[in-house]
Order: structure tokens, then C-alpha cells, then sequence
């Protein structure tokens, strides 16, 4: 989990991830603050082309997809059934171009390289007091230990079952945030071990 | 050589650590203690992790309260629990984290990984998600992590603690291989036999200071 990289190398693969990264961006903010419809037929025509054209397996790319296209159905047939057809359109526009690319970018980039393309684009705010470095950091860890967290989680919840407590929120929110902070302490101190000084 | 000097250290009311005074100069130290005893703290004070709140701890002469930085990169640290200190997601960028601290280029910091990962067998799992590896696997990860930033010193806070027989002796053997000075806190008396001093901790206090010949029975007493 979290790093959903397709093994097999495709051109998409090679291209450098700040690229994808400012494509994702600039085509999201474009379909969000456009109507025109010529607009944003030709970005979902992209969007829709792009993992045809980097011959991405239809199989990783659906399963990325499915649940989205759960939410966008849903939100489009609220928009339908309020008999405004043509919001429903717009948000089915925007939302799936947005949700294609991400998948693309996802399924042909490492987590490690988005980050490092992330600390390099943040680079010119360190003169407001930004620290790149740390924003790099601070997004490793979240991907490194959501996963961690998720099997933290599944073991307290086994333990509290074979107590009896299986529905017992408490029993497991409890001990989850506090081996959840001193995980965070322990994990503080071994990026201090490791000579980090936060530049 | 690493000297306390004097040390105590308390934590709050608790008197975690009491007047500690001992030079450090063989190659491989194993320290033991019950649950409590104060090794672990012990531990944390030889790479700066904590200053000690009396007396001072000094590292080839560099003072971890005063040059906390530089005593960090003579002295590496090797946490019991590898989930606990694995940073970054893959292998090979969590090996790279503390090389990229030091700054060094990005040639130096790519073949200084590739060198420990050979080191260790681990050349095919430089891909693998952390979170994916066997418990043995993630030890030996969090211990090359550590040796690839070429510390002149290892502390190994109870780095066989969560792992079967198996890898164990898997790190055992890597820590008997180390060229470093190694100062090993361990409940696992079997694996101390070669090595040159232990220190018995009782709360607090070092109750024993021998060779292993010596000191493993006297703890093992301490302990019926």
C-alpha cells in the first residue's frame, strides 16, 4: 500500500515527476476555473487518452478508478435528479479528469520522487520561513507510517476481540493514541540519531 | 573513548541514573539490568539523545551536552523496535536518510548504499516497502541504516529483543563482524560470551563491571 507504482516501465515512467506533478496541478486548476466545454472536452479527451497512450494495464488503473467513479456517479445523479443536467456534466468533467490524472501520476511515480519534486518546488518559500526539507519529511512519514498505523490498529483490535470487546470503540481508540505517541517519541529520536538538524 | 563523568540523571522525582562515573575504551561492552535498572537511559546518554542532568558525557573528548551534533554523527544508535525508526517507505531511501543529513553527494550517498546492502544480502529488497519486510529483515534494515553513515561507534539498545532464534544470531553475527566500537544493552546473556566488558546495572547503579566470565554469572544471580 502507498506505493502503487507499476513495476513494469512505461514512457509516463520516465518522465520526471515535477513535470507530472505541475501537469496535475495546472489541469486541475484549469478545469476547475473553466466552463467552456471545449475546454474541458479537451482535458477529459487527455485525461482519458493519457493511460491509453503510456499503455497502463487496464486492471491497476480501474481498481484506482472504481471508487471515484462511485463517488462522481453519485454526486452526478443528485445533480440529475435536482433536474440540473448540466452541473451533473460539469462535475463528472472536472472530478474525473482531476482523478485520471492522479491515477496516471500515481501509477508511474514513486512516492520518494513526488516528495523530493515537492521539496523542490516549495524551495523559494523557505524565504517566508518554509522549510522544504521538513515538508519532505513530514510526507515520507505519513506514507511510511500509514500502513504501520492501519497494522498498529488491526493488532489492538485483535487483542480487545480476544478480550470480548469487540465493539468496544474505546477499547480500541485508547490504546491505539497511546502506542500511536510513543511511536512518535521513539520515532523522534531516532531521526535525531540519524543526525537530522531540520535543513 | 567514551567517558561519564559524574553522571546522574533524573527524570521529574525519579533518580533514573545515580553519580555514574566510567570510561569506555574496549571494542565491544554489553550492558545488562532488569526492567528499569536505567540501561536504556544509560544508552540514549553515550549518542546525545539525552543530557545528562549532572556530570557530563564525552565522546572523544566532545561533550554530548555542548556538541550534541557532532557526537551524533561519531556514535550511530540502534533502537529495539525497527518499526519505530525506519523513516521513509523503501529500503533504499530509508538507508540514503541519514547519508542525505550528513550532506554528502548524491554519488557518494548511492554507492555507500549499494555497499551495505550488499554488505548485508539485502540487494534485491532495496525496493521493497519497509512495512513488507519480516521482523529480521526490518532489524537488519534499521542496523544498516545505521553502519552506512560509518559511525565510530555503535549503541544497540536491546536490538534482539523482538526477534526469533534465528535472526538473533543473524545480528548477533553482524554486530561480532562490526569494525566499530559497539556498546551492545541486552537481555540475550548467550550472545555476550566474546565480549569484553559488562556492565550490570541495578537501579541506577553499575553493580558489576567485569568480563563476561564473570559478570553474566553475577547477574544471573542478581536475577534468581
Amino acid at each position: 500500500m502507498f506505493e502503487i507504482r507499476l513495476s513494469r516501465i512505461t514512457w509516463l515512467h520516465r518522465v520526471p515527476a515535477g513535470v507530472k506533478l505541475l501537469v496535475l496541478a495546472l489541469a486541475g486548476a484549469v478545469v476547475f476555473l473553466t466552463d467552456d466545454p471545449r475546454v474541458l472536452g479537451g482535458f477529459v479527451g487527455f485525461a482519458l487518452a493519457l493511460p491509453l497512450l503510456a499503455w497502463l494495464p487496464f486492471g491497476p488503473v480501474l481498481r484506482q478508478i472504481i471508487p471515484a467513479a462511485i463517488l462522481i456517479a453519485a454526486l452526478a445523479t443528485f445533480h440529475v435528479a435536482l433536474g440540473d443536467p448540466g452541473t451533473a456534466a460539469l462535475v463528472a468533467a472536472r472530478l474525473g479528469t482531476v482523478i485520471l490524472l492522479a491515477v496516471a501520476l500515481t501509477l508511474t511515480t514513486r512516492a520518494s520522487a513526488m516528495v523530493e519534486a515537492l521539496e523542490r518546488g516549495l524551495t523559494p518559500l523557505r524565504f517566508v520561513g518554509v522549510s522544504p526539507a521538513k515538508v519532505g519529511l513530514m510526507l515520507s512519514l505519513a506514507t511510511r507510517f500509514i500502513p504501520v498505523l492501519f497494522a498498529l490498529t488491526a493488532e489492538i483490535r485483535e487483542a480487545q476481540k480476544a478480550r470480548g470487546l469487540e465493539g468496544n470503540v474505546f477499547a480500541v481508540a485508547m490504546p491505539l493514541l497511546v502506542r500511536t505517541l510513543r511511536m512518535a517519541d521513539d520515532l523522534a529520536e531516532a531521526i535525531a540519531a540519524r543526525a537530522y538538524d531540520g535543513e | 573513548m567514551i567517558e561519564i563523568d559524574g553522571v546522574t540523571q533524573r527524570f521529574g522525582d525519579l533518580t533514573v541514573l545515580d553519580l555514574l562515573t566510567l570510561t569506555l575504551t574496549e571494542r565491544r561492552i554489553a550492558v545488562v539490568g532488569a526492567n528499569g535498572s536505567g540501561k536504556s537511559t544509560f544508552a540514549r546518554l553515550l549518542n546525545g539523545l539525552i543530557v545528562p542532568t549532572e556530570g557530563e558525557v564525552r565522546v572523544d573528548g566532545l561533550s554530548t551536552s555542548r556538541e550534541a551534533r557532532a557526537v551524533r554523527r561519531k556514535v550511530g544508535f540502534v533502537f529495539q523496535n525497527p518499526d519505530n525508526q525506519i523513516v521513509y517507505p523503501l529500503v533504499e531511501e530509508d538507508i540514503a536518510f541519514g547519508l542525505k543529513n550528513l550532506k554528502l553527494p548524491k554519488p557518494e550517498i548511492a554507492a555507500r548504499v549499494d555497499a551495505v546492502l550488499a554488505r548485508y544480502g539485502m540487494e534485491e529488497l532495496r525496493q521493497r516497502s519497509a512495512h513488507l519486510l519480516s521482523g529480521g529483515q526490518k532489524q537488519m534494515l534499521a542496523i544498516s541504516s545505521v553502519l552506512v553513515m560509518d559511525p565510530a561507534y555503535v549503541v544497540f539498545d536491546e536490538p534482539t529483543t523482538l526477534l526469533d532464534l534465528r535472526n538473533k544470531r543473524r545480528v548477533a553475527r553482524a554486530i561480532a563482524e562490526l569494525p566499530q566500537v559497539a556498546v551492545v544493552v541486552s537481555h540475550d546473556l548467550e550472545f555476550l560470551a566474546d565480549f569484553d566488558r559488562v556492565l550490570v546495572f541495578e537501579d541506577g547503579r553499575v553493580v558489576c563491571d567485569a568480563p563476561p566470565a564473570a559478570a553474566v554469572p553475577f547477574y544471573r544471580d542478581l536475577m534468581a
